[in-house]
């Protein structure tokens, strides 16, 4: 099946369309009183992410919230992504989830309606090859296999819970997390397991840890191959190792984002190698070049 | 108007050999003796009409590097190193003329692939800054 890129009106697809959907959840700034903002740079990797994916592999949709829908209109990114815009669901949810502690829990909110088989990516991360018979021939893809350090990913006895919750006996705390980054599950009776336990953990659970990322990435995560393990179905992973040279298909700016909001001058580098790399690729996508020419041209 | 050194235009920009080695030149000396930056940029206006260069693309790019490099300087990290050397071929400074520059590379190793560390930690670095800070696939960037 051909697919037309609206964007574009660029033929570029010849396998079927895959349903991915990025995430901008900004209640974890907002009920920080940090006022939610991106940088140039993660701004342009989100669009390169969204204009890949399209070009390569299908339909993507944005899930956001008033706040995030305010701030993709201020610059001119609402028609980016061909799946649309939906700003309600993230808006209205009122799970007890403390926002603080599970800052990613918007993205398994949004993976809890879309329809399987979906990708769930993240904003920061561009996928550089057409996926679709890679990922046809598995249950569940990640994007890397996740080594299990203890200050990261605590022991059962260390993580926080709420009162009355305790971890089934059926957990295996031997198998490996999987970084969720990029996920592709094709099942709904694996995503709603996945989430069902992960809601529960995450409901009414508001003890703070010491660390920041401990109990959200149980909760995305570690849980996400858990619950995989627990229903014999492999996690497959597009990486086997995130630093590997021969990766050909994901650019993922993970920790790099830190440097990034701290150097202006690397910053002004990176946006200029990506554009030049793989802006090669959306060449002919009008909205790549229109925004490029109206924020990064020198002239 | 586009010129043919404004990066969204064209990515792989051809200058003269001399071009290049005036590049070098000017750098060589700028690095050692900063305040010869003001009349080595008229020479390189010229050198820029010569090669039917805009000038002002041209001078921005030797900014940068110079940025850049202030920032390699004060904190020695291997990062910044591999983004000076990709920011020098905007200057018209490849790989191989690089290394004709009196720019020490960080100490240790900095090799930019780590097979062995992962940790998803969004906000820190994932291991270690040799590691382009945690970014995944920098070499399909070309760093």
């Amino acid at each position: 099946m051909e697919d037309t890129c609206w964007v574009c009106n660029d033929i570029t697809m010849t396998q079927p369309s895959l349903a991915a959907f990025h995430v901008l959840w900004t209640k974890p700034s907002v009920v920080s009183a940090r006022p939610f903002g991106m940088t140039d740079s993660e701004i342009l990797t989100m669009i390169i992410s969204a204009l890949m994916w399209q070009k390569l592999n299908g339909t993507i949709k944005l899930y956001t919230d008033n706040t995030g829908y305010a701030f993709i209109e201020k610059h001119g990114l609402l028609h980016l992504w061909n799946g649309g815009v939906d700003a309600e669901l993230l808006e209205m949810n009122n799970y007890p989830i403390d926002p603080e502690i599970f800052w990613a829990a918007g993205k398994l909110m949004a993976l809890e309606v879309q329809y399987t088989p979906c990708v769930m990516l993240d904003t920061d991360l561009i996928i550089m090859r057409p996926l679709y018979e890679l990922l046809a021939q598995t249950a569940i893809t990640a994007l890397h296999p996740e080594k299990l350090e203890e200050d990261v990913y605590l022991s059962p006895a260390l993580l926080k819970q709420a009162a009355g919750f305790s971890f089934p006996s059926c957990y295996n705390w031997e198998v490996l997390p999987s970084n969720t980054a990029f996920l592709y599950i094709r099942d709904e009776s694996f995503r709603n397991y996945y989430l069902q336990e992960s809601k529960r953990f995450m409901f009414y659970n508001k003890e703070r840890p010491m660390e920041f990322v401990s109990q959200m990435v149980f909760a995305e995560q570690r849980l996400l191959s858990i619950c995989a393990h627990d229903c014999r179905l492999s996690v497959d992973h597009l990486l086997a190792d995130p630093f590997s040279s021969s990766n050909e298909t994901v650019i993922h700016l993970w920790g790099f984002k830190r440097l990034l909001r701290e150097n202006a001058n690397l910053e002004a580098v990176y946006c200029k190698q990506l554009i030049k790399t793989i802006g090669k690729e959306l060449a002919s996508n009008g909205f790549f070049q229109d925004y490029i020419q109206s924020h990064f041209s020198y002239e | 108007m586009q010129s043919k050194s404004d990066f969204t235009a064209d990515s792989n920009i051809k200058v003269s050999d001399t071009m290049q080695l005036f590049m070098v030149s000017l750098l060589k000396d700028v690095l050692v003796h900063p305040e010869n930056l003001n009349s080595g940029k008229k020479q390189l206006k010229a050198y820029c009409e010569n090669e039917y260069l805009t000038y002002r693309v041209v001078e921005h790019e030797l900014d940068l590097f110079l940025a850049l490099l202030a920032d390699y300087r004060s904190t020695n990290s291997p990062v910044l190193y591999y983004f000076l050397r990709l920011q020098a071929q905007s200057c018209f400074v490849g790989e191989h003329l690089f290394a004709f520059l009196p720019i020490e590379a960080p100490e240790g190793d900095y090799q930019l692939n780590c097979p062995e560390h992962s940790s998803y930690c969004p906000g820190t670095e994932a291991g270690s800054s040799v590691y382009l800070g945690g970014m995944v696939g920098g070499h399909l960037l070309g760093l």
